[in-house]
């Protein structure tokens, strides 16, 4: 399969972890990949539009939310197929990751002693 | 926040129709989220905006690809759509590409609008929140504020009234419901050894069955409880009852000590009640008949109309009964009249007419925004013929063009709205800091429905005003001429908006030059009296501990010793009525010298009791004979001391020292009617700007003494000595609360809260208006010289000087400045009658500000020339020459 967008792979990811309402996946986003995705609201509508169309994701209900009390927001959960689809990014991902490593003898390190 | 959810749900309207009911509310409250979360002070307005339009672009770009297939997503059919509907869509996304397509073009035109719409959506909000909406009160329109006149002075009113009177008005007039007088007051309530001030009312009548409210708990005030001998009663705010007294329905009962007295508690005025203004307890005001009879005005009056009585019917059985009341009692009623007016009105009274005359002069600001706007869409569309030429002989018809400019200017419309109304928002947000005390309602004021409503209503006229005319003629001209070059109109065109413009602006900052001098004239005025480094600060002696005059003028004297102990201190003294302060009681003064006027021409004057160091303190100066001072004392000659305006006004201007006369009204313990010898003559000084010096009479506190006075200390000027002077009001009296205090310097600053509101509002708008029309000026002359720029070559060429070049460049662009400058002057001549009301110590048609008004504005307009006229000069007549 074609390789998935980052903003794709990131939510898929946020969400495989726990469910989510817009704006704490927005945060989630930004945190995860350290500032890199950071979509507009717009276009994470327009993704998340398309993911579910997909049947990547779904709606999991309304609910109060745990920071804002009183406001409740629409949460999305990851599908089981989403949930493969991660699994197999991942994996090619790691793959390619492996072909990385070999080439420029960046071995993985531990985060405090890792060379930048 | 709504505001924000309003204009998101409405850029919303860009993602198609499908997308929005599945994403639409998700949206709105994700966006609301994140501004909530990341808004941070001023840049809140920054983040909206960009919120805003990233969730446009989207909803475009989603529209654009909407229908095509991709990656992951099944397909989904085209929707089909009408065809009026698809030339929409298609002038849409044709209108969006030309306007990002020259960014400087449309961000002009939207900061344009913005700030036209801003200014004028803001200042609307305000004549909506105090002027329009009505008090929340239920059916507001039938609670009427009573008015006291004088049958011989016609045009002379005021507000108090007597409590005989004000209860004759709730037995005998049956178009009301309902009668209460109020007065203001500070209430000292004693609880656990501590003394506090509370903001009240001292009430007459059934205070809360006028404003048709009913109490959360137990009972409204009635008549019989401001009768002497009845029990003492007090009702207080919701707010004060849940802060203060637990918020438990056993409050009913609860007994408080008010002003030296213990009060119970009757009852707890619903949420939100506060009147008089700010008032958070009540309590009812036992006047003595002895004291305070008919002739005894102290009350102001509110009354409820019976439903489907209507004020007129009320004004004339106040007419009818003011003529009965004297003929019974000729003594306190002669001349004495009565009438109504509606309580919103009596509010907001004094700003109404200024509110209005700045929201008709924020309309010429719009104007001039819209001529801008106009100018930049005509400049702009000489750029496009070459475009229109094509797309018309492609087959494009001239009402598709026409209708696509319309789209266009529409776009460019709807954003600066937007933009306005988030202007106006924050406009509002730091209106109460520069406002201060000076607008009644303030609190109410805000961006509602009607406000946004106006902000687009007034955008869609802007739109027909700059759009129109451009979008018509750029569509009819595309149809014959496919020309490089302009006609002869469209220089005219341009030429006319110009003088508009200017003459608009020659109108605003004229208006602001009137408003800047006469406040000026204000700083200018000599008050009479030295204000610098002067402390003020109530004492209110409750009569249930200081029962005897001895009492009262004892304790301020050793008030006064212990505060002149202090090394700070230059001077002290006391006075019933400061300078500058609320305080105020006028007389019947009856000289000696003369036989006993007749009722109703009788001489008035204002009146004040003061301790001898007052004159010192405030370094009023001694113009004649001596000052009050601690000789006359209780038991020897009672004496008395005026102003020089009293001497002009009452004795000709003659010396008055050795003159007696008999004084009618009395101070705290004293009756009155008591003869005094006039000692001496000091200097006028002002109580406030308006009204110009007043006839005063200064008696001592030793002779008539006052439980309440304002205490005035002269301090040296360094640190604060307050909390050194507090110490010494607890030595001697541990539980007197100092009220209200505050610096001379302020209460006079207070006084100009309202003139300098208006001149930064109207000023603030003759600003923006100059700044447009420099604007507008710099791209007319812009486009004028890049019109001659193979002219000019020529000339040049043919060796004119580059000092001609450029009077002939500039002329050409100054000769609609000079012909708006004459239009503004003629319209600014024709209005300066509406600013006549604001203006204090100048006429509207003061010739400094008719004299300098048009040479500012010519300053600028030449700047704005000056600066494409020389860089026109700058060219190489080969190279322009050659680029034809």
């Amino acid at each position: 399969m074609a390789a998935l967008s980052a903003t794709d792979f990131h939510i898929l990811l946020a969400l495989s972890r726990r469910e989510l309402y817009g704006y704490l996946l927005l945060q989630t986003l930004g945190e995860d990949s350290r500032g890199a995705v950071r979509p507009d609201i717009g276009s994470l509508y327009r993704t998340l539009d398309r993911l579910a169309r997909a049947g990547w994701i779904a709606p999991a209900g309304e609910r109060a939310t745990e920071v804002a009390p009183g406001k409740s927001r629409r949460y999305y959960r990851i599908t089981t197929e989403g949930r493969e689809i991660l699994a197999l990014e991942v994996r090619r991902l790691r793959h390619v990751l492996h072909l990385a490593d070999a080439s420029l003898d960046t071995a993985p390190e531990s985060d405090e002693g890792g060379r930048s | 926040m709504t505001l924000f959810r309003g204009l998101v749900r409405a850029v919303c309207l860009s993602f198609p129709a499908e997308f929005r009911r599945g994403w639409g509310r998700d949206l709105v409250d994700t966006a609301d989220d994140r501004l909530a979360a990341e808004g941070r002070g001023p840049a809140t307005v920054g983040l909206a905006l960009q919120i805003l339009a990233e969730l446009a672009v989207a909803g475009w770009r989603e529209r654009q690809s909407s229908g095509a297939p991709n990656v992951s997503a099944p397909p989904t059919s085209p929707r089909p759509r009408t065809s009026a509907m698809n030339d929409l869509w298609q002038d849409l996304r044709y209108a969006l590409r030309a306007l990002t397509a020259r960014p400087s073009y449309s961000l002009l035109a939207i900061l344009t609008l913005t700030v036209g719409l801003g200014t004028s959506t803001a200042m609307f909000s305000l004549v909506q929140g105090i002027l329009l909406q009505p008090l929340p009160y239920p059916e507001p329109e039938r609670i009427v504020s009573l008015y006291r006149t004088f049958a011989h002075l016609p045009g002379r009113e005021t507000r108090s009234m007597s409590r005989p009177d004000a209860e004759d008005f709730s037995q005998q007039i049956s178009a009301f419901e309902a009668v209460a007088g109020t007065t203001d007051s500070q209430l000292t309530v004693k609880r656990d050894g501590a003394a506090y001030l509370v903001d009240g009312g001292l009430v007459v009548g059934e205070l809360l069955r006028v404003f048709g409210l009913a109490p959360v708990l137990g009972r409204d005030f009635q008549w019989a409880d401001s009768e002497l001998g009845t029990p003492y009663v007090t009702v207080v705010s919701q707010r004060y009852w849940q802060q203060e007294l637990g918020g438990g329905p056993d409050v009913l009962g609860t007994v408080i000590d008010v002003n030296g007295d213990a009060h119970t508690v009757i009852g707890v005025a619903p949420d939100g009640f506060s009147y008089p203004d700010g008032a958070a307890m009540w309590v009812p005001w036992k006047l003595d008949p002895e004291d305070c009879d008919r002739g005894c005005h102290l009350l102001k009056t509110v009354a409820r109309l019976q439903p489907g009585i209507d004020l007129e019917a009320a004004n004339l059985e106040l007419e009818a009964l003011a003529t009965r009341l004297e003929a019974a009692y000729p003594d306190s009623n002669t001349h004495k009249r009565f009438s109504g007016r509606s309580l919103l009105e009596q509010m907001v009274g004094s700003v109404g007419p200024a509110l209005w005359m700045l929201l008709a002069a924020v309309q010429l600001v719009v104007l001039i925004a819209a001529a801008n706007v106009t100018n930049l869409i005509l400049v702009r569309g000489t750029g496009r013929r070459r475009e229109l030429a094509v797309r018309t002989a492609l087959g494009a018809s001239r009402w598709r063009l026409f209708q696509q400019m319309l789209v266009e200017n529409g776009l460019l419309a709807l954003t600066g709205a937007v933009g306005g109304l988030l202007l106006a928002r924050a406009a509002l947000a730091i209106l109460p800091r520069v406002a201060r005390e000076s607008l009644p309602r303030l609190q109410e004021v805000g961006i509602d429905g009607p406000v946004m409503w106006f902000a687009f209503a007034l955008a869609w006229i802007g739109l027909m005003l700059s759009g129109l005319l451009p979008a018509w003629r750029l569509s009819m001209i595309s149809l014959r001429s496919r020309g490089s070059t302009q006609g002869v109109s469209g220089r005219r065109s341009k030429s006319l908006l110009l003088v508009a413009e200017v003459a608009l602006s020659l109108m605003l900052v004229l208006g602001s030059g009137l408003l800047l001098r006469s406040f000026l004239e204000r700083l200018e005025v000599d008050l009479g009296f030295d204000r610098r480094n002067v402390i003020r600060f109530g004492i209110y002696l409750p009569e249930s501990v200081y029962s005897e005059p001895e009492d009262a003028s004892g304790f301020f004297r050793r008030l006064e010793e212990e505060i002149r102990a202090l090394p700070e201190v230059e001077a002290v003294g006391a006075m019933f009525a400061p300078p500058f302060g609320a305080n105020n009681v006028t007389s019947v003064v009856r000289p000696m010298d003369r036989p006993d006027a007749p009722v109703g021409e009788e001489l008035f004057a204002s009146f004040d009791v003061v301790t001898p160091g007052a004159f010192e303190t405030l370094e009023i100066p001694l113009l004649e004979g001596r000052l009050l001072n601690e000789g006359d004392r209780h038991g020897q000659p009672l004496v008395l001391v005026v102003n020089q305006r009293f001497v002009d006004e009452i004795y000709g201007g003659k010396s008055p020292i050795g003159e007696r006369m008999k004084i009618e009204i009395g101070f705290g313990y004293d009756n009155g009617g008591e003869e005094h010898t006039i000692v001496g003559v000091v200097g006028n000084a002002l109580r406030r700007v308006e009204t110009g010096p007043e006839s005063m009479v200064y008696l001592t506190q030793a002779q008539m003494a006052s439980p309440y006075l304002s205490m005035l200390v002269a301090t040296r000027g360094a640190g604060d000595v307050v909390p050194a002077i507090r110490q010494r009001v607890q030595s001697l009296d541990p539980l007197l609360p100092m009220r209200s205090i505050e610096t001379l310097d302020e209460a006079v600053d207070r006084s100009l809260g309202a003139p300098r509101f208006y001149l930064i509002l109207l000023g603030g708008f003759a600003g923006i208006a100059l700044l447009l029309a420099a604007v507008g000026l710099y791209g007319v002359a812009s486009y004028l010289v890049s019109q001659r720029v193979r002219e000019l070559a020529i000339r040049q060429a043919l060796g004119a000087r580059k000092g001609q070049l450029l009077r002939l460049v500039m002329e050409d662009s100054l000769r609609p400045v000079v012909a708006g400058l004459m239009v503004g002057l003629a319209g600014a001549w024709a209005a300066r009658r509406m600013v006549e009301s604001l203006l204090f110590g100048i006429s509207p048609g003061d010739g400094v500000t008719f004299l300098t008004a048009p040479l500012l504005l010519l300053g600028v307009a030449v700047l704005a020339v000056l600066w494409p006229a020389r860089r026109a000069l700058g060219i190489e007549p080969r190279a322009a020459l050659g680029a034809e």
